[in-house]
């Protein structure tokens, strides 16, 4: 396997190896590279805007201190994304199912653009509830799906289904998503 | 594969800016609404969060989780199966405390006592006394209050609840 991508940088593989020898320059280098990625997944599953910081932490705590967990069939940010989407499931719980989107957590453009802004904004959401209305794979398939490019086969490598399994509810979501949007 | 599954699974690529839309996929998707609406779909959930993205100071994330890393030592090597053990044991006794009955009345009246434990916390066996009795003693009050009908999961205890939990096994 290549230490280094097509763009010339390092491999996460190589990085993390980097890290478990003792090198944090790596960690930072893998928190820098999939932050503001897992940010966009936390936020759009759900996360409250002034949570995002302390889930992203918990994230990549959790992540390098069981990095024997990580086998490297699906990417590290695929497997980011799993912790993420348990620490939400877990928070949802102590919640009590309750679901809190305020409105200080909308998406805020800042653009030339009021009237698109605001129409991207009503959009986005929207999306954003129809999101927390749908089942938790569903969910996390359509994000990764459509926030990563990620391919099926990894997807359901991350979250320990099949790609055919994978290709179902994405497209139950993309169906549920169309309705709730309408 | 209709072109309807090839623009699908195209989409999140294109919404990406990793690929175009060739002269035909454009034209199938003026004249398909599902597609059309699908389409829309992926570009709003494409561009969701970059707000939350782009607020997110990596450099201090990354200087508090290595200063955790450093403050807060890895668990011991082999002591996670010891733990996890404890743990479930831990959470059977909890669920079964909290709700103030077995799962099935029927059997409970029915079974000998042994049997009965065995059937309801097997995991009961691979504690010690002491471990048994730290978890009995993080569970106080009356065993009435507590009752409820529909089964509770782990998610339904208090953070103090689930603390003691983790405490009584030594997690």
């Amino acid at each position: 396997m290549s230490a280094m991508t097509e763009t010339g940088q390092p491999t996460d593989a190589f990085l993390i190896g980097a890290y478990r020898a003792g090198d944090e320059r790596a960690a930072r280098q893998l928190v820098t590279r999939h932050g503001a990625a897992l940010a966009r997944f936390l936020y759009s599953a759900g996360a409250g805007r002034s949570d995002i910081d302390d889930f992203v932490q918990e994230t990549f705590f959790r992540a390098f201190r069981k990095l024997d967990g990580w086998r490297g069939d699906a990417s590290f940010r695929s497997w980011l994304f799993t912790i993420a989407g348990n620490l939400l499931r877990d928070d949802y719980r102590r919640r009590k199912g309750r679901v809190i989107l305020s409105i200080e957590d909308r998406d805020i453009a800042d653009h030339a653009d009021p009237e698109g802004d605001l129409a991207a904004s009503d959009a986005h959401e929207r999306m954003r509830n129809g999101l927390a209305r749908l089942p938790r794979l569903q969910r996390e398939v359509f994000l990764l799906r459509v926030q990563g490019g990620t391919e099926y086969a990894e997807i359901a490598s991350a979250l320990g289904t099949t790609p055919g399994a994978a290709r179902v509810h994405y497209h139950h979501a993309v169906r549920k998503l169309k309705e709730l949007m309408q | 594969m209709t072109q309807c599954a090839g623009l699908s699974d195209r989409m999140p690529t294109v919404a990406a800016g990793r690929s175009e839309w060739s002269g035909e996929e454009l034209a199938h998707l003026e004249a398909c609404p599902d597609c059309r609406a699908e389409w829309a779909l992926v570009q709003t959930a494409s561009t969701l969060g970059t707000g939350a993205s782009t607020a997110l100071d990596a450099d201090r994330v990354s200087a508090r989780v290595m200063a955790r890393l450093r403050s807060e030592p890895a668990p011991r090597p082999g002591s996670g199966a010891a733990a996890v053990a404890t743990l479930l044991a831990a959470a059977a006794i909890a669920l079964v405390v909290w709700t103030g009955r077995a799962p099935d009345q029927t059997d409970r009246r029915v079974a000998p006592a042994a049997a009965q434990s065995a059937l309801l916390v097997p995991e009961l066996d691979r504690l010690s006394a002491g471990e048994l009795t730290d978890v009995l003693e993080a569970f106080d009050g009356p065993l009435s209050e507590r009752s409820s009908v529909a089964a509770p999961t782990l998610g339904d205890l208090s953070d103090h609840e689930l603390e003691r939990v983790l405490r009584a096994g030594g997690v």
